[in-house]
C-alpha cells in the first residue's frame, strides 16, 4: 500500500516536473529569441536578462512550493473555524500557519533556475565581488519577505469577508510581471509595479546586484518598503485575530 | 397494456479496475482489466397507472440502475422496457415531457443561483405555458411551504429546503410518471413526513404513477401498497408490503431507558437481549407480542422511556433473502 | 428556441457568481497583454521591423491575441468530464432538449461574458498605450469573423472529446492540461509563430492549433494571399469536420456505455 502511494506520488511528481521543465525551457527559449533579435532589452543584453529570468525561476519555484498551499490552507482554516486550534498552541500562530504544508513539485524548476543562473553568469563574464554577492543574497531574501507579507495580507482579508473566494490568486496573478527588468516599465505601470506594489523589484533588484547595475537608492527604497510591509502584515494579522476571537464562536 | 412494463431486463456493467491517480489513468489507456457486474439480472414487472410502488433493496442491489433504465439514461443489456408506450432509451421529447426523475443524493438545481432561476429554465425547457406554470408553481410552493427561500442561492439552503425545491423543479411540467430515488435521504423525521405527505397528495391529486426507492421503511410503508424487493439484481419479492412485513419481519425492536440498574437475566426474560449498556437496553421480541411485552416491561421494570420500532429494512431484506427466493 | 435563450441567460448569470475569481482571471489576462505591449514597444524603440512585423502590426497582433484568447480559447466546458463522470450530467440527458445545442449554448454564454470584459479591458489598454492599430478591409474582416467562428466550433468539438473521457475515467485534467499547454505554444498566443525556427514552424503548421489565433491574425494583418486564404478555409473546415465527427461518435458511444454505476 505504502509502495503504491509512493509510486503514485512519484508519477505525479514526474508529470509536474515535466510540465515545469517545459515551461521554463520555453521561457528561456522565447526570451532568448526576442531579446536576441535586437541584442538588448531596455539596456539589458541577453545574458543579463537570462540572469534575471533565472532568479525569477528560483523565486517562482520557491513561492509556489512554500506559499501557495500554506496560504490556501490558512484561508480555509479561517472559514472553517479550524484556526482556533492554532491560536491555543504556544507558538507564533503566524509562523505555524506559514510553514505547515509544503509542496515539492517545483523542485525541478529550482534546479534549472540555479543551473541557468550559474551558466548565464559565466557566459556574461562580469566578475562578482563578495560585496555584490552579499547584496544579491540580502535583496533576494527581502523578495521573499515582501512577497510573503503581501500575500499573507491578502489571505488575512478572509477574516473580513463572508465567503471563500480566490483572494489567494491575487499574488500569483502578478508574478508574471517579475519576468522583465524594471527598466522595461514606464509611466503608470512603472509607478504601480515598482513603487506602489513593487512586484517587479523582487527580481530586478537582486539581478542588478549581479550584473553591475546596482542603484543604491532603489535598494534602499526596496529594503524600507519590505520591512514596513512586513510590520504592517503582522499588525493586520493580530488586529484581525482580535476581531475573530471577540466575535465568539 | 400497463403504463410501465419491464420484461426480462438485464443490465451488466463492465467495470475496469484502475489504479487511482493520474498515473493509473494514463496506464489504463492501454491496459485495462475488466470485471462484469450484473446490476440487474432478468427482472420483470408491470405497473399500472396511478400506482405507488416501492423498490426495496440494499445498496448496490440494482434499484437505481432500474430507475435509470426506465428513465432512458442507461441502455439495457437485454430485455425490453416500455414506459407510457415509449422506449425510454430513444429519449423522445414527447416521452421526456411526461416523466421526471428526482434523486435525493443528486442536485439538479443550479447550485450558485436561486432555485427560482432553475424553475424558469425548466419552464422553458419543458415548454410549460405561463398560466399553467404560475398555477402549478403556486400550488407546489404553498404545499411545501418554501415561498421564502425561492430567491436564495441554492447552495445556502438547508438539505430539506433544497429537496423541496428539487421536487418542485421536477414537477413543474406535471409529469405523469415520477421516479423518486431516495427522496428523503439525510432529512430529519419531520421533514421526511412532510415530503411523504406531499408525495401521497401528489399521487392522489394528479393520478401520477410513482416509483420510489428508499432506505427508510417508513417511506415505503406509508406510501406504497406494493413493494418490489431486489437483491443482487434479482427480483425476489413483488406484492403487498404488509405481506412482507407479516411474513418476514417476525420481530420488533423494543428499546428502553432504565432509571436504575437491572440485571441482564431480568431483561432477558422479556425477549432476546441485543444490547445492554446502562441505562439503555435493546430487545428483540416477536412482533405480535410487542405491545404486550412493552406493557409488562413498564409495569415490572423501572422504565423511564420505551420505544417500539420496526427492524431496519436491511434486517427484513436479509431475512427475506435468507428464507429463499420468493416470487410474488 | 426560447429554452436555449433561457439557458443562455442562466449560464451568463452563473458565470458572474464568483466575482473575485473572475476578476483575478481577467487581471491575469490583462497583465499578460500589458507585458506583451510593454516588451514589444521597448524593442521597437531600437528597430522598426522585427520578425516581419512593424510596430503597428505587432501592437495589433497583441490586441487581437487578447481578444481571440477570450473568444476562442476560454471555454465554459472545462468541468464537463467531471459532470459526466459524477453523473450530475444525467439530468441534462433526461430533458427534452438537444444535448449538443445545450452544451454549445453554455459555452457561448461563457464566451459572451468574456467578450464583455475584453471590450472594457481593450478600452483601458487603448487609453494607457494609445497604440496605432491596423484595420483591414471589410471583406477581410468578414472572413476573419468566419474563421473565428470556425475556431470556436473546432474548440467546442475538442472540448466535447475531452468531456467524453468522463464516461470512462474520473481524471481527465491531465491530458486536457497538456493539450492547452501545447496550444499556448502553438496557437500564436504567447508570440507570433514567425519567431520559431523554420522546422518547428512547418511542424506546427500541420496541426490545427494555429487556427486558434495565429492564422486569423495573419489574415487580419493582410499577410495572406487570396490563394492562402482559400487554402486555410479548406483546411480549417476539414479540421472542424474531423473533430465534429470524432466528438459525436465518442458521445454516442459514451452515452450508450454510460454506467455511472450507483452514482
Amino acid at each position: 500500500m505504502n509502495l503504491m502511494v509512493m509510486l503514485e506520488y512519484r508519477a505525479d511528481f514526474l508529470f509536474w516536473g515535466f510540465v515545469s521543465v517545459m515551461w521554463t525551457a520555453f521561457n528561456f527559449f522565447f526570451t532568448g529569441i526576442i531579446v536576441g533579435s535586437s541584442g538588448f532589452l531596455a539596456g539589458w543584453n541577453t545574458d543579463e536578462v537570462f540572469v534575471l529570468l533565472s532568479i525569477f525561476t528560483i523565486y517562482d519555484a520557491f513561492t509556489w512550493s512554500f506559499f501557495y498551499f500554506n496560504m490556501q490552507r490558512y484561508m480555509n482554516k479561517v472559514f472553517t473555524g479550524e484556526l482556533d486550534m492554532f491560536l491555543v498552541k504556544p507558538v507564533d500562530p503566524q509562523f505555524m500557519l506559514s510553514v505547515e504544508h509544503n509542496s515539492y513539485n517545483n523542485l525541478f524548476r529550482l534546479f534549472i533556475g540555479i543551473g541557468m543562473l550559474i551558466i548565464s553568469l559565466i557566459h556574461l563574464n562580469k566578475p562578482i565581488t563578495l560585496f555584490s554577492f552579499l547584496i544579491f543574497v540580502i535583496m533576494f531574501v527581502l523578495g521573499f519577505i515582501l512577497t510573503y507579507s503581501v500575500w499573507f495580507m491578502f489571505a488575512t482579508i478572509s477574516f473580513w469577508v463572508d465567503r471563500l473566494d480566490n483572494l489567494n490568486d491575487v499574488m500569483p496573478s502578478l508574478r508574471r510581471l517579475s519576468q522583465l527588468p524594471r527598466s522595461v516599465y514606464s509611466g503608470v505601470s512603472s509607478f504601480l509595479f515598482c513603487m506602489v506594489l513593487p512586484v517587479v523589484l523582487v527580481t530586478s533588484i537582486p539581478a542588478e546586484a549581479l550584473v553591475h547595475k546596482i542603484s543604491p537608492l532603489w535598494n534602499l527604497y526596496y529594503t524600507v518598503f519590505t520591512l514596513v510591509i512586513f510590520w504592517v502584515s503582522r499588525r493586520f494579522f493580530y488586529y484581525s485575530i482580535k476581531k475573530y476571537s471577540s466575535a465568539g464562536s | 397494456m400497463s403504463l410501465i412494463s419491464v420484461k426480462n431486463l438485464k443490465k451488466y456493467y463492465k467495470v475496469y479496475k484502475k489504479e487511482p491517480g493520474l498515473w493509473g489513468s494514463i496506464k489504463s489507456l492501454w491496459h485495462r482489466e475488466y470485471e462484469e457486474v450484473k446490476a440487474v439480472d432478468d427482472v420483470s414487472f408491470e405497473i399500472e397507472q396511478g400506482e405507488i410502488v416501492g423498490f426495496i433493496g440494499q445498496n448496490g442491489a440494482g434499484k437505481t440502475t432500474t430507475l435509470k433504465v426506465l428513465s432512458g439514461l442507461l441502455f439495457p443489456t437485454g430485455g425490453s422496457v416500455s414506459v407510457l408506450g415509449f422506449n425510454p432509451w430513444e429519449r423522445k421529447p414527447e416521452f421526456q415531457k411526461q416523466f421526471a426523475l428526482v434523486m435525493g443524493q443528486k442536485n439538479q438545481l443550479w447550485w450558485d443561483l436561486p432555485a427560482m432561476e432553475s424553475f424558469l429554465l425548466n419552464k422553458a425547457i419543458y415548454e410549460v405555458p405561463d398560466a399553467q406554470f404560475k398555477k402549478t408553481l403556486d400550488k407546489l410552493v404553498t404545499l411545501l411551504d418554501v415561498k421564502d427561500v425561492l430567491n436564495i442561492q441554492v447552495r445556502k439552503l438547508s438539505l430539506g429546503q433544497r429537496m423541496k425545491c428539487e421536487l418542485i423543479a421536477a414537477l413543474l411540467h406535471s409529469p405523469k410518471v415520477l421516479f423518486l430515488d431516495e427522496p428523503t435521504i439525510g432529512l430529519d423525521v419531520v421533514m421526511q413526513k412532510v415530503l411523504r405527505d406531499f408525495i401521497r397528495d401528489y399521487n392522489k391529486e394528479f393520478g401520477a404513477t410513482i416509483i420510489l426507492t428508499s432506505h427508510y421503511m417508513d417511506d415505503v410503508k406509508e406510501l406504497c401498497k406494493r413493494a418490489i424487493i431486489i437483491d443482487h439484481g434479482h427480483k425476489i419479492f413483488d406484492g403487498k408490503l404488509q405481506d412482507i412485513i407479516d411474513t418476514y419481519a417476525r420481530n420488533k425492536i423494543i428499546s428502553v431507558v432504565l432509571s436504575e440498574k437491572v440485571s441482564r437475566e431480568k431483561l432477558e426474560k422479556f425477549g432476546e437481549l441485543k444490547s445492554y449498556e446502562d441505562p439503555q437496553a435493546t430487545l428483540l421480541v416477536p412482533r405480535k407480542k410487542a405491545a404486550e411485552v412493552a406493557g409488562r416491561m413498564i409495569a415490572e421494570l423501572p422504565v423511564e422511556d420505551v420505544n417500539i420500532e420496526e427492524p431496519p429494512i436491511e434486517a427484513i431484506i436479509r431475512e427475506v433473502f435468507q428464507t429463499g427466493k420468493t416470487t410474488g | 428556441m426560447q429554452k436555449y435563450w433561457q439557458l443562455f441567460l442562466l449560464s451568463w448569470q452563473n458565470g458572474l457568481v464568483y466575482r473575485t475569481s473572475l476578476l483575478m482571471w481577467r487581471l491575469r489576462q490583462f497583465l499578460s497583454t500589458v507585458m506583451a505591449l510593454t516588451v514589444w514597444s521597448v524593442l521597437f524603440n531600437s528597430s522598426s521591423s522585427l520578425f516581419g512585423y512593424d510596430r503597428t502590426q505587432m501592437t495589433t497582433y497583441i490586441f487581437l491575441v487578447g481578444i481571440l484568447q477570450s473568444l476562442i480559447l476560454a471555454t465554459g466546458l472545462n468541468g464537463l468530464s467531471n459532470q459526466v463522470y459524477s453523473g450530475s450530467f444525467s439530468f441534462d440527458l433526461l430533458k427534452p432538449i438537444n444535448i449538443y445545442v445545450y452544451l454549445f449554448v453554455q459555452d457561448m454564454a461563457d464566451k459572451a461574458k468574456n467578450v464583455f470584459f475584453v471590450v472594457i479591458e481593450s478600452i483601458i489598454l487603448f487609453l494607457l498605450f494609445k497604440p496605432s492599430i491596423f484595420f483591414p478591409s471589410i471583406e477581410t474582416a468578414i472572413i476573419f469573423c468566419i474563421w473565428v467562428l470556425g475556431a470556436v466550433l473546432l474548440l467546442f468539438f475538442i472540448q466535447l472529446i475531452f468531456g467524453s473521457f468522463g464516461f470512462y475515467s474520473p481524471e481527465t485534467w491531465g491530458p486536457r492540461f497538456l493539450f492547452f499547454m501545447f496550444v499556448d505554444f502553438t496557437a500564436g498566443k504567447l508570440f507570433p509563430l514567425d519567431i520559431l525556427p523554420p522546422i518547428i514552424r512547418t511542424f506546427v503548421g500541420f496541426t490545427p492549433f494555429p487556427y486558434f489565433s495565429f492564422w486569423q491574425i495573419q489574415l487580419f494583418l493582410g499577410k495572406l494571399s487570396p490563394m492562402e486564404i482559400g487554402q486555410h478555409t479548406v483546411v480549417l473546415s476539414i479540421w472542424i469536420a474531423i473533430a465534429g465527427y470524432v466528438s459525436f461518435s465518442l458521445w454516442q458511444k459514451g452515452i450508450k456505455d454510460y454506467s455511472a454505476a450507483g452514482q
